[in-house]
């Protein structure tokens, strides 16, 4: 009866310590910056942008200077954004970055969203050129469905902001061709539907390439 | 109150020929035209015929300079639909028999509605042409034996229909300048431009264009847009999902604002009105956000 007490006990501290084994080869969490942003733009990618949010600040905890995490940090801030301030601070984001030594498309390209969000429009504009320059055929590294037609976008409705319709048309006439002029008032048609100004034509067809073509 | 006709010139020349027989006129000095004759003049007297072509000449191109009469276009404003009258004013310094003046305009501002003689020009015939869109014609010419004397003051009034939108304008501007006096000979005459400015649309209810142009970096934020017509001058009342918002002005006619829908919106929905002297005008966009 001892003998086989003595193996049960044996058995149950055998069973604990392979699960204990098992749960530590099996666990996953990052240690580092890095491991936290992967594991950031995957949930980003995944449109968890709560949990990515969380990762790129854990990676920031682990190292304040690692410039990936700040720009991780800028693109979740800039989709949780729910005020013109909140666009602010998820540009601040894109600034740490660059303060940090990261300068490329993906970079540019969401400043300029945020810029455009906080109404910033000249800063955005730049922003979005600098983007498309450097990257003529852009598509956003952890989003395939943010690319060249949106930097344009920015581009169209940052002017459209200013009042600048004409700035903003020649913008959105690089995604489509518009066909509007604005001194032939016969050519005011968006979709079979004549306007009585250039400003609502523009207007119609600004709209529609944002349904068409936004994020 | 003068007779006003209506014809239709053929040409761009000047119309007075039809109305007016050129007088003769046999203008003669004979100190001028004693001057130079070798041997038949003493020398004082040669010399007081210089001194006294030279007082001439002087005379006669200070007259140039500064006489002359002045034609003047009044201004006027109005809401689209109205007839606005526009003064003819005439500034002479010599008698006048009549007056010739093409008037240019934007046709699809304003149109030209009829003319008459008025005030000091009250016996006046007028007459009116058009040789193509935004050109009109207009002789004022007295039929009878009389003559308008020097002086100054309105002579004549065109009235024009005023057709465009709110805002749109126009210059009146006078070429084609003649005046003549009674003897048929032309004066000279110098014309000054005026202008109409349509001040409100078409009498209808205020109508809206409403645009929204998503942010690509968050789609659940968009800039939105409204374009008014007819309205009443200041901004619509916009709503966003029963919330009031303030737009801020892009231009005359055009407002902005900024949303920020949350993650539980699925849709949005804007509405907008604004109220002229008309009524009240309203228009709404559902805008889905994903």
């Amino acid at each position: 009866m001892k003998s086989i007490f003595a193996s049960l006990s044996i058995l149950v501290l055998l069973l604990a310590s392979g699960c204990v084994e098992r749960e530590r080869v099996f666990r996953t969490d990052p240690t580092d910056a890095a491991g936290f942003t992967d594991r950031g733009w995957t949930s980003f990618t995944a449109g968890d942008l709560t949990a990515a949010h969380a990762d790129f600040v854990a990676a920031l905890v682990e190292d304040p200077t690692y410039a990936e995490a700040h720009l991780g940090q800028g693109w979740t801030l800039l989709g949780l954004a729910l005020s013109t301030s909140a666009m602010t601070v998820a540009g601040s984001s894109f600034d740490s970055a660059v303060s940090n030594g990261l300068d490329n498309a993906d970079l540019r390209a969401g400043r300029a969203a945020a810029l455009l969000g906080s109404g910033e429009s000249a800063a955005a504009i730049a922003d979005a050129v600098s983007a498309r320059t450097t990257a003529p055929n852009f598509v956003f590294s952890h989003r395939s469905s943010f690319g060249l037609a949106d930097l344009f976008l920015i581009e169209s409705f940052a002017a459209a902001a200013e009042g600048d319709l004409e700035g903003a048309l020649a913008a959105a006439d690089r995604i489509s061709d518009s066909g509007i002029d604005a001194q032939n008032s016969s050519s005011w048609v968006v979709d079979g539907t004549g306007y009585s100004s250039f400003e609502g034509a523009t207007l119609a067809f600004l709209h529609k390439m944002s349904e068409e073509h936004a994020g | 109150m003068g007779a006003s006709r209506t014809r239709d010139p053929s040409s761009e020349t000047s119309d007075l020929g039809d109305i007016l027989q050129p007088a003769t006129r046999t203008a003669s000095d004979d100190s001028i035209q004693g001057f130079g004759r070798k041997g038949s003049t003493p020398p004082m007297t040669r010399l007081l015929c210089l001194v006294w072509t030279c007082v001439l000449l002087i005379a006669g191109i200070h007259s140039a300079f500064a006489g002359g009469s002045v034609l003047s276009i009044g201004s006027g404003e109005g809401a689209n639909g109205e007839t606005l009258g526009v003064v003819i004013s005439l500034d002479n310094d010599t008698q006048m028999k009549a007056l010739q003046f093409d008037l240019t305009y934007d046709s699809g501002v304003i149109q030209f509605v009829s003319g008459s003689g008025a005030m000091r020009g009250a016996n006046l015939t007028a007459t009116f042409g058009s040789s193509g869109p935004g050109r009109l014609r207009t002789v004022f010419h007295l039929a009878d034996d009389s003559f308008i004397p020097n002086g100054s003051g309105q002579i004549g009034v065109l009235e024009f229909r005023l057709i465009g939108g709110k805002n749109a304008s126009t210059s009146l501007v006078p070429t084609g300048l003649v005046l003549s006096d009674p003897d048929a000979q032309k004066v000279p005459l110098t014309g000054t431009q005026g202008s109409i400015l349509v001040t409100r649309g078409p009498a209808a209810v205020p109508t809206f264009q409403i645009v929204t142009l998503k942010n690509p970096g968050r789609t659940r934020t968009f800039r939105g847009f409204v374009r008014v017509e007819n309205g009443s001058g200041t901004a619509p009342v916009v709503t966003v999902n029963d919330a009031a918002v303030v737009p801020t002005s892009v231009d005359a006619d055009l407002y902005t604002f900024e949303h920020f829908a949350s993650a539980d919106e699925d849709a949005v929905t804007i509405f907008v009105s604004d109220t002229n002297a008309e009524g009240t005008g309203t228009d709404q966009r559902v805008v889905i956000v994903e």
